[in-house]
């Protein structure tokens, strides 16, 4: 169990710096000089020369590479080129939005694909099972930048119920709730219809199994017998899904911030992309890459707190 | 009192268990010998109620004088939650791995008995040592891959004991376990069966089992109930060929070569159990039997003496 954690987590340290090098490695390859994207096309020689020098542009790229990670490890991510303020503060001001977003989406996807796997699961072959299975099929298939933008027009420009997008801010927390309904719908329709589907093949695979005849004979309700025994040992692939799909969710809000003009990380990050603003894109990249990587740690931390199985081989 | 009269449980025209009557009164011993396939488990299972649910259930079970064909789920999860309990073959699969045994023994006696969590606690705790199983205390908090095979069938005698059933259907509960064990389960189910005046349906293809615990016998082959009588009188002096091929394929310790010892042959039941859909109309045995008559193919014997069998009927008449 120890050995288990260990290995864990030494794990998640080499991966961050893994991320932390490919991050930095890419940013420098690419082509675009931030000097003369903050001085503009005007800028004389002079002024870019010196620009350079002072971002310590000109130093060996290992040296550059030291700098960011010793002063990103203290949480100085550097200024914004395009902003020209701490990255650090404007990861702080857009990431409460962002992380709503993704935490919303996942709660919705797991309680609609739980409840719809679980229901279809129960009358397999029945007309349930073939909607779920459809509906499912049709989630699956079809792209959540184009349905958010179907959502759009059927909920904020034809009924008229929530806006098409923006965001009050949070001082006003009852608009600012309205203005995430249609985004995180958005992003939890396409992951529920996956893992709704992940969740209907696991618990028919539990459903075979002997204990599950035992329960039944001990007589207990197909309900009581579908919720206590069938669905916890179905979890464990349930899991695995939920971890790449929080994954999935972090990545999906840059295109959903962009699709409903959200001040969030993903609207930032495209921002900053465009604008080669590097020390923000180096920051929100590994930023990005470590909620994935933590998602993961987490995933690996729950399969031991279900299966007792697990314990007792590691 | 449990009786079930001419109960047949088919998957369209193909019958897995033909017109089976049986009753089981308190305390009975009812053995249930067969190969894989002549209907046994099926029995076991529509004495639950517990059929596939492709399976066309026909005839009538009355338990306690209460007529069960066609009761609703309902109906029928009330009837194993307090009258009939059931043990299966796999003890290493047939607990729920993520509970701990314990709590797997208490949640009847929290849902159907409606017992507090520290009187479930304790019950399950009497259920242990009345099912013998070492160290009641400590094994209730081990989870199901922490347990030898006969400590999990004890818990799972113990958890179908929990609400005091009047009648437990074992199906094939040695089969999986080493011979030794298989020998102190069928002790403890014997003694628990007399201590609590609780039937007991002991199904197995193992006669030496079957012998050990049980007074009545049913034979059982192709669906079909072929003899039926006293487990002694039918051991000793069976009447239908089937049965007569099934003893006779029993090894004897006797078998096992000595040094020197001349080779014997086990006899064996040439050819196999057919499938389902191409069993004869008439005794479902004929076409392997070695002892038959023109008729025996079509038309299905009368049971004559607790056998099944034209021979037996033909000879008394």
């Amino acid at each position: 169990m120890a050995y288990l954690l260990i290995r864990r987590t030494l794990g998640f340290v080499l991966t961050l710096f893994a991320v932390s090098v490919v991050v930095f490695a890419a940013m420098n390859i690419l082509p675009g000089d931030p000097a003369l994207t903050i001085l503009g096309l005007d800028a004389t020689d002079d002024a870019l020369a010196a620009l350079r020098a002072e971002l310590g542009l000109n130093d060996p790229p290992l040296i550059r590479y030291l700098h960011w990670v010793g002063a990103a490890l203290t949480g100085d991510f550097g200024v914004s080129h395009s902003f020209g303020v701490p990255v650090s503060g404007l990861i702080a001001e857009r990431l409460p939005l962002t992380v709503s977003l993704a935490v919303s989406g996942m709660v919705v996807t797991v309680a609609a694909a739980l409840a719809l796997g679980i229901a279809a699961a129960a009358n397999r072959g029945r007309a349930g099972d073939w909607a779920v299975m459809f509906l499912s099929q049709i989630g699956v298939a079809v792209p959540a930048f184009w349905l958010s933008m179907l959502l759009v027009l059927l909920f904020a420009v034809t009924l008229r119920w929530l806006p098409p997008g923006g965001f009050p801010g949070w001082e006003e927390p009852a608009a600012a709730a309205r203005a995430l309904i249609l985004p995180t719908v958005s992003l939890a329709l396409v992951q529920s219809a996956v893992l709704a589907r992940v969740t209907r093949s696991s618990a028919l695979e539990v459903m075979r199994l002997d204990y599950v005849r035992t329960a039944r004979a001990a007589g207990f309700s197909r309900r009581r017998v579908l919720w206590r025994h069938v669905l916890p040992n179905a979890l464990i692939p349930i899991v695995t899904i939920v971890g790449m799909q929080f994954a999935a969710l972090v990545t999906g809000t840059i295109v959903i911030e962009n699709v409903f003009y959200l001040p969030g990380l993903g609207r930032l990050v495209f921002q900053a992309i465009s604008n080669r603003d590097l020390p923000t894109v180096q920051a929100l990249v590994t930023l990005f890459a470590a909620i994935v990587v933590t998602a993961n740690f987490v995933v690996d931390l729950l399969y031991l707190a279900i299966d007792p199985r697990l314990k007792a081989r590691s | 009192m449990i009786e079930a009269r001419a109960l047949s449980v088919g998957f369209g025209p193909a019958l897995a268990l033909r017109e089976a009557s049986l009753s089981i009164a308190p305390g009975a011993r009812i053995g249930v010998v067969g190969e894989s396939g002549s209907g046994k488990s099926m029995l076991g299972l529509s004495l639950m109620g517990m059929a596939p649910d492709a399976a066309e259930v026909t005839g009538s079970l009355t338990v306690d004088g209460v007529e069960m064909a066609g009761a609703r789920e309902r109906v029928w999860e009330r009837l194993r939650a307090r009258r009939v309990a059931m043990i299966f073959q796999e003890p290493m699969s047939a607990l729920n791995p993520l509970k701990r045994v314990g709590e797997t023994v208490m949640e009847p006696l929290l849902v159907h008995r409606g017992l507090s969590r520290s009187e479930a606690r304790a019950r399950a705790l009497a259920l242990f040592r009345e099912v013998e199983l070492p160290e009641p205390e400590a094994k209730a908090m081990q989870f199901p891959h922490e347990l030898s095979g006969g400590q999990r069938q004890r818990v799972l005698i113990a958890l179908a004991l929990a609400c005091d059933p009047m009648l437990l259907i074992a199906d094939e509960p040695t089969t999986a376990l080493d011979a030794e064990v298989a020998l102190r389960v069928i002790e403890l189910l014997v003694r628990l069966s007399e201590e609590r005046g609780m039937a007991l349906l002991f199904i197995s293809h193992d006669l030496a089992a079957v012998a050990r615990a049980t007074r009545e016998i049913l034979v059982m082959y192709g669906g079909d109930v072929v003899e039926r009588g006293e487990t002694e009188a039918v051991l000793a002096a069976p009447r239908h060929p089937y049965t007569r091929g099934l003893l006779a394929a029993r090894p004897s310790v006797g078998d096992f070569r000595r040094p020197g010892a001349p080779r014997r042959r086990l006899p064996t039941i040439p050819g196999t159990v057919p499938p389902l859909d191409l069993l004869p109309p008439g005794c479902r045995f004929s076409g392997r039997c070695p002892v038959e008559i023109a008729r025996c193919a079509a038309e299905r014997p009368p049971a004559h003496e607790g056998a099944r069998c034209w021979l037996a009927a033909e000879g008394a008449a």
